[in-house]
């Protein structure tokens, strides 16, 4: 084989393995949609699974206009470079269409595109059966498409300043995707409030009851799967070489099937045993496990993995039920499944896995404080902030009489899910 | 905690390294954590046992 032949087959290997990890990673998507629908009441069922549906919609061109540049472009600080790759990365270059010279551009931009798409239906659940529409696909638009891909270009680039400067080590975005989306959702739901009904008159929290638990659960298990595809993207594919993680350090996607399983057990476990076998808090530790050991996936032995997993299952369920005790109404466990796996994932890697070289610094507690803290306030300030203008401009919540009725009358003007043997007059 | 069995970045991206996981350099803390995971486990299946009823008493009352 000669070198231009062996390059072009390199390159399509590259090429065919991240296109279908991004074709894998939908399942996410059909994921959140099952699960978010499932925990909603009945008159809120299709909008809330139109929510998700057009965070894909509004996220795709946003990426393309700026998201992908931004990754690039940031790397330093709030200043933007104008490197090669920022140059490639804008939707005019040559790289960001068909190209018989480039084969990979499009398909990174693809599994980039899946990462923010998971992004912004983080916050989609917790906001449900009140936000109205718009504010929700401008903030959507925002989280997806700006904030976390600032914050990956900051800690998940191995040109990115956390990394340089200090050794921050997030292998899986345990930071960047679900910490900073989990505090961007803790700043709307500050501003959006609770739903009607979900604290009594004396301020005590009420249970709104899924109205279809088994389809919520079903969605969990389709997250499950797409987090795989989710963590093989993580990885950089390295012909004739060793896989490699965001940062350019050796790894193994064995890891991915040590640990992510193993954590997801732990989750689950970790979750029982704290909400006492509760369906709801059970399944969502098993997300909370995979996501609490995303930082070190690479890196950890999988019993670590499995007991760092089990206590991030506990943390969500304890984290949640705290939260809703401050009166803050996060429908779908959001904030505690993201904010406290994420959270924790950054930390256990500081505690647990300190030591490892990162080209010239090395893994410690102090760089994961650090880069916890910038991913808490690049989450928290903007989504506060958005959410506070739209609010004082009236165009955050939708009005009480509507959130009674239900959003799938009030907004769509049909039902999602119809009694039997109901019937309309045809207009013909 | 320094737990890693790579010390440089020569060694890390040298082509004879091996296990590069966590705690490989001390095998008692592996086994410690091996033994932990089973104790989980065995608590995990006994509160199974303790949770089951739940649902029960809570319709007697």
């Amino acid at each position: 084989m000669s070198p231009d032949d062996a390059k072009l087959f390199a390159d399509k290997t590259i090429e065919t393995f991240y296109f279908w990890t991004g074709v894998l990673m939908w399942l996410i998507h059909a994921g959140f949609m099952a699960y978010e629908a499932g925990i909603t009441r009945r008159k809120n069922v299709l909008m809330t699974m139109m929510k998700n549906l057009l965070t894909c919609a509004v996220v795709t061109p946003t990426f393309f206009l700026f998201g992908w540049w931004i990754y690039y472009a940031f790397p330093h600080g709030l200043v933007p470079v104008a490197t090669e790759a920022a140059n490639a990365a804008l939707p005019w270059s040559a790289h960001m269409g068909p190209n018989l010279q480039d084969n990979l551009t499009g398909v990174f931009w693809f599994a980039f595109l899946l990462f923010s798409f998971t992004t912004a239906s983080i916050m989609s659940g917790a906001v449900i059966e009140r936000i109205h529409l718009g504010a929700y696909l401008l903030l959507a638009a925002v989280l997806g498409s700006v904030v976390w891909i600032l914050a990956a270009s900051w800690g998940w680039s191995e040109s990115g300043w956390l990394y340089t400067k200090f050794g921050f080590h997030d292998w899986g975005a345990g930071g960047c995707v679900h910490t900073v989306a989990a505090f961007f959702t803790l700043g709307v739901l500050l501003n959006l409030g609770p739903r009607l009904g979900k604290y009594d008159a004396a301020g005590k929290p009420q249970v709104i009851l899924p109205h279809n638990l088994p389809l919520t659960m079903l969605g969990l298990m389709l997250i499950f799967t797409g987090f795989y595809a989710f963590y093989a993207a993580c990885a950089v594919l390295q012909p004739g070489g060793p896989w490699l993680s965001i940062y350019l350090t050796p790894m193994t996607l064995s890891s991915i099937a040590f640990t992510v399983t193993m954590g997801f057990a732990g989750g689950v476990m970790g979750a029982f045993l704290a909400s006492r076998g509760e369906p709801y808090w059970t399944i969502s530790g098993g997300l909370a496990g995979m996501i609490a050991i995303a930082s070190g996936i690479d890196v950890y032995h999988p019993g670590l993995g499995y007991l760092i997993g089990f206590a991030g299952g506990m943390i969500a369920v304890y984290l949640g039920n705290f939260l809703e005790r401050r009166g803050i109404d996060d429908a779908a466990g959001a904030f505690a499944v993201h904010g406290g796996g994420g959270m924790w994932s950054m930390l256990a890697l500081g505690i647990f896995a300190g030591g490892y070289p990162q080209h010239d610094q090395f893994t410690s507690l102090s760089a994961q404080l650090l880069g916890m803290a910038v991913m808490v306030s690049l989450g928290f300030v903007p989504g506060y902030l958005l959410s506070f203008v739209l609010k004082k401009k009236n165009l955050l919540r939708v009005s009480k009489e509507d959130e009674l009725l239900g959003l799938d009358l009030a907004e769509l003007g049909i039902q999602g899910v119809v009694p039997d043997g109901a019937v309309i007059h045809a207009n013909n | 905690m320094d737990s890693s069995p790579i010390q440089s970045w020569e060694q890390f991206t040298s082509a004879g390294t091996g296990a590069i996981y966590t705690f490989f350099d001390s095998p008692l803390v592996i086994k410690g954590i091996c033994l932990l995971v089973l104790a989980a486990v065995v608590w995990f299946i006994a509160s199974s046992y303790r949770f089951e009823g739940r649902g029960r008493d809570r319709s007697d009352s």
